[in-house]
């Protein structure tokens, strides 16, 4: 019962001392990255460049910033400067041909805040670097202001819109290098520039965290190095499982995978219609109230999945070159409340939220009333963080449409987010100690449901479709109690 | 009672609360190792705010600054 209890589907690798001194020698590093690798082929096709940067950091760790650097702006270079990802409205217009004009941009935006960030070290009492992320905040959504509204030629309008996409990927990365100005161990800008979209990938939220938080968590010693690269080898064995589970998923729920065959030849399906199907059946009666709840339930797991895969191959890269950072995902299922499934759920993104607009609010207003001093500043995170962040995460639509109209669409994100902050800030009011008890039904069984519950009903409006009105939401909502508007 | 001795006091409390060993040397790791949360750095942010005035709004917000008794002395007397 007792081997039962400790039973893991991947063997805790890093707490064999055998295995442990094995991986510290030069066979071990090499089994190590040889294992590494093959799962990493599994999940991407970038595997080679990053096992040959990760292999690089492995045998060098006293390089190991210089080689990030290296190995970031090499990875941006072999992606054909990805980065630079202009508005599909901006692409048909006439294109700089030349070889440079990515590279250009990129760089051209890392001096603009090179000198950005000089001026706020260098002047420490001047406005500019008493709010510095505000005030660059500010600046890219008057940047983005100016760029929909100026009479630009096509070439003008080119290289403006080329600089503020730039710009905008790189945004959250520059906000934690300004949030880590007072930090004791920060490295100069033109390394900290190694951790701006880091070769282990990610997205425009930093993962993990800024310069100082890697710094940090970065492996001191060849027995911290052993230990974290045996953690990220597990964990990314763990997503090569939960990826194969999500495509068996995927097959039971919907019949169809990428390739269009059916996964492993299995040939049932319960052929459940797709979210985006059911949600934009509006006031049309095409799916019976069940199966909308089996098309939400569906598509919240396979996201949980799919998001939990995609976090932990980064972090299971980042682990590998030598960073022991916590997993993105970590058991959202076993949450015990609302707050804590946020924190669980997409953990940098949260804690991107927290640096740069929960513990800023926290730390100024409403000092004289605790409870509305965390709700508040909880408000400012989950409510008007997560807004921005999405609003400014693709610029795309604002070059198209324009700055309002794109603000206007984001009216059902702007509810989702509204309803998430309230609730979180509820939860964080009401949560219990830990040392309180609590019985292990209420603990294991009564929250995880009530919290995944919610969170399901509420991915309703965490929809990507910005086109469909806050009202078809609310219809769909009430159709899963079969009640239907018509 | 010395200012040490009052943040001392205030942490054995918070450690209480959360059902943990009460007695910690200077330099155990509170935050980092997992014994207190992110709520309990907020209930230092208040401490600290109420007893010595200290106002982290415009010195930034670093959490591991909190992280041992050590680095919370530093913020008081830096």
């Amino acid at each position: 019962m007792a081997r039962l209890a400790t039973f893991t589907l991947i063997p805790q690798l890093d707490t064999y001392p055998k295995v442990v001194s094995l991986a510290q020698t030069s066979l071990g590093k090499i089994i190590l990255l040889a294992v590494f690798s093959a799962g990493l082929s599994l999940q991407t096709r970038s595997w080679a460049h990053i096992s040959l940067f990760i292999a690089a950091m492995t045998f060098l760790p006293q390089f190991r910033p210089v080689l990030l650097t290296i190995a970031t702006f090499g990875s941006l270079a072999l992606s054909n400067w990805s980065i630079v990802s202009l508005p599909a409205s901006i692409q048909t217009q006439a294109q700089p041909a030349t070889f440079f004009f990515k590279p250009m941009i990129v760089a051209s935006v890392l001096i603009l805040f090179a000198l950005y960030y000089a001026a706020v070290r260098k002047n420490k009492n001047a406005w500019l670097a008493k709010r510095p992320v505000r005030t660059l905040v500010i600046s890219y959504i008057l940047l983005l202001l100016v760029a929909t509204n100026a009479p630009l030629s096509e070439m003008q309008s080119t290289y403006t819109w080329a600089f503020l996409a730039v710009f905008g990927r790189y945004l959250w990365f520059f906000t934690y290098t300004l949030l880590d100005r007072h930090a004791k161990e920060t490295p100069s800008l033109v390394l900290q520039s190694g951790y701006y979209f880091p070769f282990w990938g990610g997205s425009i939220t930093p993962f993990p965290k800024g310069a100082a938080y890697l710094r940090k968590i970065e492996a001191k010693s060849p027995e911290h190095l052993a230990i974290s690269q045996l953690k990220g080898i597990k964990l990314l064995y763990w997503a090569v499982l939960l990826g194969l589970f999500d495509k068996l998923l995927g097959q039971l729920f919907y019949g169809t995978s990428e390739s269009g065959q059916a996964f492993l030849g299995i040939p049932f399906s319960l052929g459940i219609p797709s979210f985006q199907a059911v949600l934009h059946d509006g006031t049309a009666h095409s799916y019976p109230w069940h199966t909308n709840w089996l098309a939400l339930v569906a598509n919240f797991f396979d996201r949980l999945l799919w998001f939990s895969v995609w976090g932990h191959t980064i972090i299971a890269c980042c682990r590998m070159s030598g960073y022991n950072a916590l997993r993105n995902t970590y058991k959202p299922l076993q949450s015990t409340s609302i707050a804590d499934f946020w924190n669980r759920f997409y953990y940098y993104f949260k804690e991107l939220l927290v640096d740069n607009f929960f513990y800023p609010t926290f730390l100024r207003y409403f000092k004289k009333w605790p409870r509305v001093r965390l709700f508040f500043a909880t408000f400012a995170a989950a409510g008007f963080g997560n807004v921005l962040y999405h609003f400014l995460r693709d610029i795309g639509p604002i070059a198209e449409k324009g700055f309002w109209p794109t603000l206007m669409s984001f009216r059902v994100y702007m509810f989702y987010a509204l309803v998430l902050s309230i609730s979180i800030g509820i939860s964080q009011l009401f949560e219990k100690k830990r040392a309180q008890n609590i019985s292990w039904f209420r603990k294991n069984i009564l929250s995880p449901v009530y919290v995944v519950g919610f969170y399901c009903l509420l991915s309703i409006f965490d929809s990507p479709d910005s086109n469909l009105p806050l009202a078809d939401h609310f219809i769909f909502l009430l159709k899963l109690f079969n009640i239907n508007l018509s | 009672m010395d200012n040490k001795q009052r943040v001392k006091t205030f942490l054995q409390g918070l450690l209480a609360d959360y059902g943990a060993e009460t007695e910690f040397d200077d330099n155990t790791l509170l935050v980092s190792s997992g014994i207190l949360d992110s709520q309990a750095v907020l209930r230092m942010v208040v401490f600290l705010e109420e007893t010595f005035g200290i106002d982290l709004a415009e010195r930034g917000f670093d959490q591991d600054d909190f992280d041992s008794l050590t680095n919370i002395m530093r913020l008081i007397t830096p």
